[in-house]
C-alpha cells in the first residue's frame, strides 16, 4: 500500500513543553485512521503539525510524496483540515467562506459535490446567513465542509461529530465510509468515540503523553466488533494502564 | 471658517486611511491563520490584501485634495501625505510579514 502520509519522529513543543515526541505515523489510501486517547494527549496537535500549522522542532511530514517543510504548497494541496467551530469568520456568511476556501485552492467556485454535502447535512438553508448566527452544529458542519471542499485525498479531522444531530452525524458517517471504500480518500480521525472508531476505522492509534501508546490493526478491530466483551474501550483502558 | 473646514476634511481623511489600514491587517491576519491549512497562492493573497488599502486610500485622497486647497498650501499636502505613510507603515509591514510566514515558498 502507498503511503499517502508518512510522519517520522515528529516532536512538537510549545515553549518548553513538549506536546508530541517521536511520532511515527504512516497511512495509505483508502484508510480511516482513529486517532485516540485521553485529552491532552496531543491528538488536535498531531493533526496541526500535519496540517503545518504547529511548527515541528524534530522529524518530518511526508504528504503524497511532498515533504511539508520544503514543498508546503504542493503537501498541503493534499489535505483538507476541517475548521474547529470557534475559528470561523463571524461576519462572513456560510457562503462566502466556502468561495473564500474555494478559491484560496485555486477552484473557480463552489464545488458542487460540496453544496451537495450542504444539503445532506441539512446545511444549504442557512448558507447565506451570517456564521455569527449559526448554532455550534452548523459551525462544525461548515468547518467539514471548508475541509472537504476539493476533495482533498487526505482529510485531517477532529472532533468532528462534535454538535452534530444524530441525522446529520448518520448522514457525515456515511459518506466518510464511502469516501474512504472508493479507495482514493484516506482520513486521520481524531475522536472520543471509540464505538466510532471500533466500527469504522480500519486502524486506532491510542496517543499517550505525546507518544504514540498502541494501535490496533483492522484485524483486531474486527475481532473487536465480533466480541463485544473485548471492546476498544477495554483495550484501550488496558492500554492506558487504568 | 473655511480654514477651520479644510483642517476637519484633512484630519478626517487622514483618520479614515489610518482606520482602514488597521483593520485591513487585522482581517488580513485572521485570513491567513483561517486559511493556514490551504495551498493559497501568496501573490494571489498579497494583492488581495492590498486591493481595500489602495481603494481607501485613493477615497482619503478626495478630502485630502480638497482641504488643501482650501488652505492654498502645497506644504499641507506634503505633511498630510507623510503623516498617511507613518500610519500605514506598520499595518503594510504587518500584511508582509503575514503572507510571507504563511507561505515561505512562493
Amino acid at each position: 500500500m502507498t503511503a499517502l502520509l508518512r510522519a517520522v519522529d515528529v516532536g512538537v513543543a510549545y515553549g518548553d513543553v513538549r506536546v508530541l515526541d517521536g511520532i511515527d505515523l504512516a497511512i495509505g489510501r483508502g484508510e480511516l485512521v482513529a486517532l485516540i486517547g485521553p485529552n491532552g494527549a496531543g491528538k488536535t496537535t498531531l493533526l496541526h503539525a500535519i496540517a503545518g500549522i504547529a511548527p515541528l522542532c524534530s522529524g518530518t511530514v511526508d504528504i503524497d510524496g511532498h515533504d511539508l517543510a520544503r514543498a508546503p504548497r504542493a503537501a498541503k494541496q493534499a489535505i483538507g483540515l476541517a475548521i474547529d467551530p470557534p475559528g470561523l469568520p463571524a461576519l462572513l456568511t456560510g457562503r462566502e467562506c466556502l468561495a473564500l476556501f474555494a478559491g484560496a485552492r485555486g477552484l473557480p467556485s463552489i464545488p458542487p459535490a460540496t453544496l451537495a454535502l450542504g444539503e445532506t447535512l441539512a446545511l444549504a438553508p442557512v448558507l447565506d446567513r451570517r456564521i455569527d448566527s449559526y448554532s455550534l452544529g452548523m459551525r462544525q458542519k461548515l468547518g467539514i465542509l471548508l475541509g472537504l471542499i476539493g476533495e482533498p485525498p487526505l482529510l485531517l479531522l477532529d472532533e468532528p461529530f462534535n454538535g452534530l444531530d444524530p441525522r446529520s452525524a448518520l448522514a457525515f458517517k456515511t459518506h466518510l465510509v464511502a469516501l474512504v471504500a472508493r479507495g482514493d480518500t484516506s482520513v486521520l480521525l481524531a475522536t472520543h468515540s471509540l464505538d466510532l472508531a471500533e466500527r469504522h476505522a480500519t486502524r486506532a492509534v491510542l496517543l499517550m503523553d505525546g507518544r504514540v501508546r498502541r494501535s490496533w490493526d483492522a484485524v483486531e478491530l474486527a475481532a473487536m466488533r465480533e466480541h463485544p466483551v473485548h471492546s476498544l474501550e477495554k483495550a484501550m483502558a488496558g492500554a492506558c494502564g487504568t | 471658517m473655511v480654514q477651520v473646514g479644510a483642517l476637519v476634511l484633512l484630519v478626517l481623511a487622514w483618520s479614515w486611511l489610518a482606520v482602514v489600514m488597521r483593520a485591513s491587517a487585522d482581517v488580513f491576519a485572521a485570513a491567513v491563520r483561517l486559511l493556514a491549512a490551504v495551498p493559497w497562492n501568496a501573490h494571489s493573497a498579497r494583492m488581495a490584501a492590498l486591493r481595500y488599502p489602495l481603494i481607501a486610500a485613493s477615497c482619503a485622497l478626495i478630502p485630502m485634495a480638497a482641504g488643501t486647497a482650501l488652505l492654498r498650501h502645497g506644504v499641507v499636502a506634503l505633511v498630510w501625505i507623510v503623516c498617511a505613510g507613518a500610519a500605514s507603515a506598520w499595518p503594510l509591514v504587518r500584511l508582509a510579514r503575514a503572507t510571507r510566514l504563511a507561505d515561505p515558498c512562493p
